[in-house]
């Protein structure tokens, strides 16, 4: 939807998903709904939202990894001509780090700690391609672990061996393994110090340009997706609220809340610039206000928003936002 | 790396803690009041001349340790005698030969009557705690994999249930049971005046004798290892590296297998040395329900009858075990757990 038809081809789409936390004896939770994006092949996604708007919720789901209680209630994920959310639990087993890897939130403890970090990256690739010779799996975990500047000696080494850093990275090269067509990358510097997150982005960027992957990252930083990302998608509260590429979204923001949230971050150009934060609580889940879901905050606010949730509205073909400004207008 | 200083480390410790029980069960028995001529045979017609006898056959005539002619009631002695006649040093040199002194009421070595009583818990015991560890991890583990399911609140009930049944009541509940319903023998180890003349009779007659006892064991422990499993084992499906395994396509059976088992044993370790090492002292509520001949009936008979001796040579035992068990524990935690190394 970015670019004009003729370059890149769709790698994955995400058509109409909706995902529903039920409790028992609660009402459900509609963590996403009706989120709706395109993936092209080398690619990056950025997607932002404030905390709990449901994005590791949208990434666990892409890859069928929700926790128990999460249930896809529609939609679906259609990658490469299949969908997903039909495929048997072998078949997705098969997805699973092949074509579609992850390096998750606080992966700091996504490591197993009894087993060699050189042990988990054979693992990854042996789980997905047979490789009867010892040496030559050795010899790619050694070159993955080179990849991520860490030294192909210390694959032996255990994960609490390693710096926060190193298995960040440990972690990177372990989502390259299989060379998938997708890395999910789900605030992968969180936790680290400032030094280690630009190193990290930087090599993430690196990688990215090098092999061609698509990626999809979710951050909370707007510098960074200033600088990584091709197209972004701002969620509020488990809806779309806008997605566009990048310039687009920074340059001529539609959604309030994509408005309120550039003003909240600090414009490198004009330091002097106070901070701007948005007054207010996303909605509870389970007790959405009946229209907008941004309506209680939205500083543009009427009264249309207040009884009539807002459908996906096309801007321009490659721009959409969820608000009845823009439907009116 | 550093792993044979780590094993050097934790012997040296082992060695260490049963060098201070050994002299701490000296002198415990020391300070205790009575000796056999007094408390151990109390037998008023006993002659001052037969209770002398007495006291030199059990070496109760030296004095305990050097300045000390006895520590109950406390008498000091001369500094200067030799160290080697005094009863410390003759314990300590008939140690080292395995000789564990003459029970005051068996009138036998202690070290032989233990020894047998010693096999037959060890026997009793291995098999149920082999038994109630392969089952009770089994079903614990099933209940995991399963969890909030029929089989998962199935094993839970069942477990806690077996949990919480008194080992003495559970036990005569199977004894009667099983001896009239199934015809099995009432107690003892083997069929007195056995009729057994050779040897795969002699051991289908100890097999026989074997079913209440390991059967009543096993059920008392099932349930506390079933329990353990399943939350260490629900635990350990919750860390991150578990999502990890799921993304990188692993079936749920391997990430049991490969990633959470391992995990899931390092507690179950612990708690399976912990009780093997105290239950050498035998379970004493089953042996004297199915009056095994073990090492629980001998303590509990060396009790009531102040055979100092004997309590002595059973409590170095059961030190040697916990201790033991400890050690074993120990290691196979540092071959299970990288990090205890740097630790
Ligand atoms: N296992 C769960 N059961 C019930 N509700 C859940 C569960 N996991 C998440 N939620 C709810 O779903 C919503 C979305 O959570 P999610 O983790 O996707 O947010 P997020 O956008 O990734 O936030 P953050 O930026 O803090 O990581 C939250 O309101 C959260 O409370
Ligand atoms: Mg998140």
């Amino acid at each position: 939807m970015i670019n004009d038809t003729n370059i890149p081809s769709t790698l994955m789409e995400v058509n109409h998903l909706s995902i529903d936390y039920v409790t028992p004896g609660r009402p459900p939770a509609h963590a996403v709904e009706d989120v709706t994006l395109t993936l092209r092949e080398g690619e990056v996604l950025g997607l932002v939202g404030e905390s709990g708007c449901g994005k590791t919720t949208l990434m666990l789901s892409l890859m069928r990894l929700l926790p128990a209680a999460g249930r896809i209630v529609g939609g679906e994920v259609n990658f490469m001509g299949t969908d997903l959310l039909n495929l048997s639990e072998t078949d997705i087993a098969d997805v699973r780090w092949k074509r579609i890897s992850m390096i998750f939130q606080g992966a700091m403890n996504a490591l197993n700690p009894v087993r060699t970090v050189g042990d988990q990256i054979s693992e990854a690739i042996t789980q997905h391609i047979p490789m009867n010779d010892k040496t030559a799996l050795d010899n790619r975990v050694g070159e993955l672990l080179d990849l991520v500047g860490i030294a192909p000696h210390r694959k032996v080494e255990y994960p609490h061996q390693y710096s926060g850093g190193m298995r960040q990275r440990a972690m990177i090269a372990m989502a390259l393994a299989c060379t998938p067509q997708v890395v999910i990358a789900d605030e992968p510097t969180t936790a680290l110090d400032v030094m280690i997150q630009a190193q990290i982005l930087e090599l993430l960027q690196t990688l990215q340009q090098k092999l061609g992957l698509a990626i999809i990252l979710v951050t909370h930083d707007l510098g960074l997706v200033a600088e990584m990302c091709d197209s972004v998608l701002v969620m509020y509260g488990g809806v779309t609220a806008e997605y566009s590429d990048v310039d687009t979204i920074f340059n001529e923001p539609k959604h309030p809340y994509t408005q309120e949230l550039l003003k909240a971050f600090p414009d490198l150009s004009n330091p002097r610039e106070t901070l701007a934060s948005i007054p207010g609580y996303p909605p509870r889940l389970d007790a959405l206000p009946p229209g907008c879901r941004f309506a209680p905050r939205c500083p543009a606010v009427f009264d249309r928003c207040h009884v009539e949730q807002p459908d996906i509205h096309a801007v321009t073909p490659t721009h959409y936002t969820s608000c009845h400004l823009v439907e009116n207008s | 790396m550093n792993r044979s200083r780590v094993l050097a480390r934790r012997i040296a410790w082992a060695l260490f803690t049963l060098l201070f029980v050994v002299v701490l069960n000296f002198f415990l028995f020391r300070v205790l009041p009575g000796d056999p001529a007094r408390a151990g045979i109390r037998d008023p017609r006993l002659t001052r001349e037969a209770q002398e006898a007495i006291r030199v056959r059990f070496g109760l005539d030296k004095p305990v340790i050097n300045c000390f002619e006895s520590l109950n009631p406390v008498k000091l002695g001369s500094c200067e005698v030799n160290p080697f006649e005094t009863q410390f040093f003759i314990y300590i040199g008939n140690l080292l030969k395995g000789d564990l002194g003459i029970s005051y009421h068996l009138n036998q070595p202690v070290a032989d009557i233990l020894r047998a009583r010693l096999w037959n818990t060890v026997l009793l015991i291995g098999a149920g705690q082999i038994l109630a560890i392969i089952l009770g991890m089994g079903l614990g583990i099933a209940a995991a994999w399963k969890a909030r399911t029929a089989i998962d609140y199935l094993a839970l009930l069942g477990s806690l249930m077996a949990w919480s049944l008194p080992t003495f009541w559970l036990g005569i509940i199977l004894l009667f049971w099983g001896s009239t319903d199934l015809g099995l023998p009432i107690g003892g180890k083997l069929t007195a005046g056995g009729s057994a003349t050779n040897m795969v009779d002699e051991w289908i007659d100890l097999g026989r004798h074997m079913i209440l006892p390991t059967l009543t064991y096993t059920i008392v422990f099932l349930g506390e290892y079933m329990l353990i499993m399943r939350s260490t084992l629900l635990d350990v499906l919750s860390e991150d590296y578990i999502l990890t395994a799921k993304a990188k396509g692993l079936s749920t059976f391997q990430i049991l297998k490969d990633h959470a088992l391992q995990n899931a044993m390092l507690p179950m370790v612990t708690l399976i040395a912990l009780n093997l090492g105290f239950t050498v002292a035998g379970a004493i509520q089953i042996e004297s329900v199915f009056s095994w001949p073990g090492l629980g009936g001998a303590i509990y008979e060396a009790v009531v009858r102040r055979d100092y001796p004997m309590l002595q040579g059973a409590f170095l035992w059961i030190a040697i075990a916990v201790i033991a068990a400890n050690l074993i524990a120990d290691l196979l935690y540092s071959t299970l757990d990288p990090r205890v190394e740097a630790g």
